[in-house]
């Protein structure tokens, strides 16, 4: 719980510094977005369940720190800091592939690598092929393909724990599954409300 | 009536709205944190629990900004535009449903 209350805490901050960065050349140095940001995030509506021992606190605060990686690593390479911005997009995919271990939902935030993998490969198609191009394309797949193995990670340890010859072998319905996956197993047999075919509960 | 004007005009005084000239980089930052929220409002419309949306919310930060600046906006020219859902209504509806989500949450009621 001290955990959560902390990242909760961190989150905060970090939802602060990412407005800053978002907002910095806007000409108001006195503008309060950011503070106010944080201020809201303080009272979001997830309350209770950032300050209970839950993942919504860690996975808020490590996807938010993703978002401000990634921008940094934006920014660096508008200034043509290329090492630097490399480092900081490709520690921003390690960060969103933690917090994608932590829920799964952090998934989709590999649609930001994926988008800027499009812009330089465009740019690549159109233009002249250049070596800082394919370093940056680079980075973008090996960072969208840090958030997949966030996702990939769990579900293959579960495999080789539960499906492959050993101690359980054997004992999972779901390894004869055409995409053995635990966690669809999970949401099915456990989650699975037949009286509300349409909503099932992703944690 | 009174609260939401006192509301509007501290906003106003304090200067809050990014300014016209936004800039490239700030609207390209902006787009990006759209679109895996974008997603997750597709995802969470066609198949997640509804109880889960508030939960999940808290790791995207766009709606936030979204938030401030249409009240930032609103406060500067006096004027509210059309929306959907009225930004102000929608702060109002945060600090009310903290204070009672801690007695829902204490008695294992929905949300939790």
């Amino acid at each position: 719980m001290a955990l959560s209350n902390f990242c909760h805490l961190l989150s905060v901050l970090v939802i602060y510094s990412l407005s800053k960065t978002i907002f910095a050349q806007a000409s108001e140095s006195r503008s309060l977005i950011p503070i106010a940001t944080a201020a809201l995030h303080i009272i979001n509506p997830a309350g209770a369940f950032l300050l209970a021992p839950y993942t919504e606190a860690l996975f808020s605060f490590l996807h938010i720190s993703g978002f401000q990686l990634y921008f940094w690593g934006l920014r660096d390479r508008l200034k043509h800091k290329s090492l630097r911005s490399d480092v900081q997009i490709l520690a921003a995919g390690a960060v969103f592939g933690i917090s994608t271990t932590v829920r799964s939902n952090g998934l989709l935030s590999g649609a930001l690598f994926l988008y800027d993998a499009i812009h330089v490969m465009l740019s690549l198609l159109s233009n002249t092929l250049s070596v800082e191009k394919c370093k940056q394309l680079a980075c973008f797949g090996i960072g969208g393909c840090l958030v997949g193995l966030g996702t990939i990670i769990p579900q293959w340890n579960a495999y080789t724990r539960y499906c492959t010859p050993g101690p359980n072998y054997g004992t999972r319905p779901w390894c004869n599954d055409s995409v053995p996956s635990i966690y669809a197993w999970v949401q099915r047999h456990y989650w699975y409300d037949a009286t509300h075919p349409p909503f099932i509960l992703l944690c | 009536m009174s609260s939401a004007a006192v509301w509007r005009g501290d906003l106003a005084v304090l200067h809050v709205s990014p300014s016209p000239e936004k800039s490239e980089f700030g609207m390209g930052c902006l787009r990006r944190l759209a679109m895996p929220q974008a997603l997750l409002v597709i995802m969470a419309l066609l198949s997640y629990h509804v109880q889960i949306i508030t939960r999940l919310s808290s790791a995207y930060p766009l709606w936030y900004i979204w938030l401030i600046s249409s009240i930032a906006a609103a406060g500067r020219q006096g004027e509210s535009g059309f929306y959907f859902t009225n930004p102000k209504t929608v702060v109002r509806w945060m600090i009310i449903y903290a204070m009672m989500q801690g007695a829902l949450y204490a008695s294992f009621l929905p949300p939790a």
